[in-house]
């Protein structure tokens, strides 16, 4: 399947590799197939690139990158349609939003995205409990576990 | 909008089976015990009106290169393991 982008020009997707989030993202609840999207390989800072939607992406990171001490704590109720039995299975990615400051950027650690890479399902989670927030900023956060930003 | 007024450890039915409960009430706090089935989502209004919005944030964020943004984080300790994980790499 080839997505003709804006920001990557013409993506050939494996429609294996498309991840389905049966109830969407708050916000943005009709769209519901992503696809990752590593351009450097790197696997530091990836896409997650809507494949019903071409100018839609967000940008994901590994949230254990940003906070070593960062946990989802999830009902099983809130992976029911995930259809993950065993925890270790699920990916965890969170979103960042990048300003026109890119020293600024935040990740919104309060909403992470819980992938089941097997069944290739996704959900947005809400985690309620305090001390988690939208806004964790990126690199203000490195510098507080002593990890100089570029280090 | 409907509007009801309960005292402590007074409840009311929404549909059939989401029961909620008034717990305690301090001064301008209200607890507030529900009991849903487990397909019901419940979440404080706020939080889920933060994370709505920082979605639509995040969404219209204008960069277009991210390696830039790799080298502000830095790598994990074996760059690449991530990607062969995320995209199933033999």
């Amino acid at each position: 399947m080839l997505i003709e982008t804006p920001r990557f020009g013409k993506l050939e997707v494996d429609e294996e590799k498309v991840i389905s989030f049966p109830e969407g993202l708050l916000g943005f609840r009709d769209f519901k197939r992503y696809v990752f999207h590593d351009p450097s390989g790197k696997g530091i800072l990836l896409w997650m690139q809507s494949v019903d939607v071409p100018t839609l992406a967000f940008v994901v990171a590994d949230p254990r990158l940003l906070k070593q001490d960062y946990e989802v704590k999830v009902t099983a109720a809130q992976l029911e349609g995930l259809d993950i039995s065993d925890p270790s299975q699920a990916q965890v990615w969170v979103i960042l939003t990048i300003p026109e400051d890119p020293t600024k950027m935040t990740a919104n650690l309060q909403g992470p995205l819980v992938v089941n890479p097997g069944r290739r399902l996704g959900a947005q989670v809400v985690l309620n409990e305090e001390g988690v927030t939208t806004k964790h900023p990126v690199l203000e956060g490195l510098k507080a576990q002593g990890r100089a930003p570029g280090a | 909008m409907l509007v009801l007024s309960r005292q402590k450890n007074e409840a009311i039915m929404i549909g059939d089976d989401v029961e909620i409960t008034v717990v305690d009430i301090r001064g301008d706090r209200v607890r507030l015990g529900i009991t849903a089935p487990q397909s019901v989502r419940v979440h404080r209004k706020e939080v889920y009106e933060a994370i709505r919005r920082e979605n639509i944030e995040a969404s219209r964020t204008k960069i277009e290169d991210l390696s830039a943004l790799d080298k502000l984080i830095g790598g994990p300790e074996k760059p690449g393991d991530k990607d062969k994980e995320q995209n199933g790499e033999k």
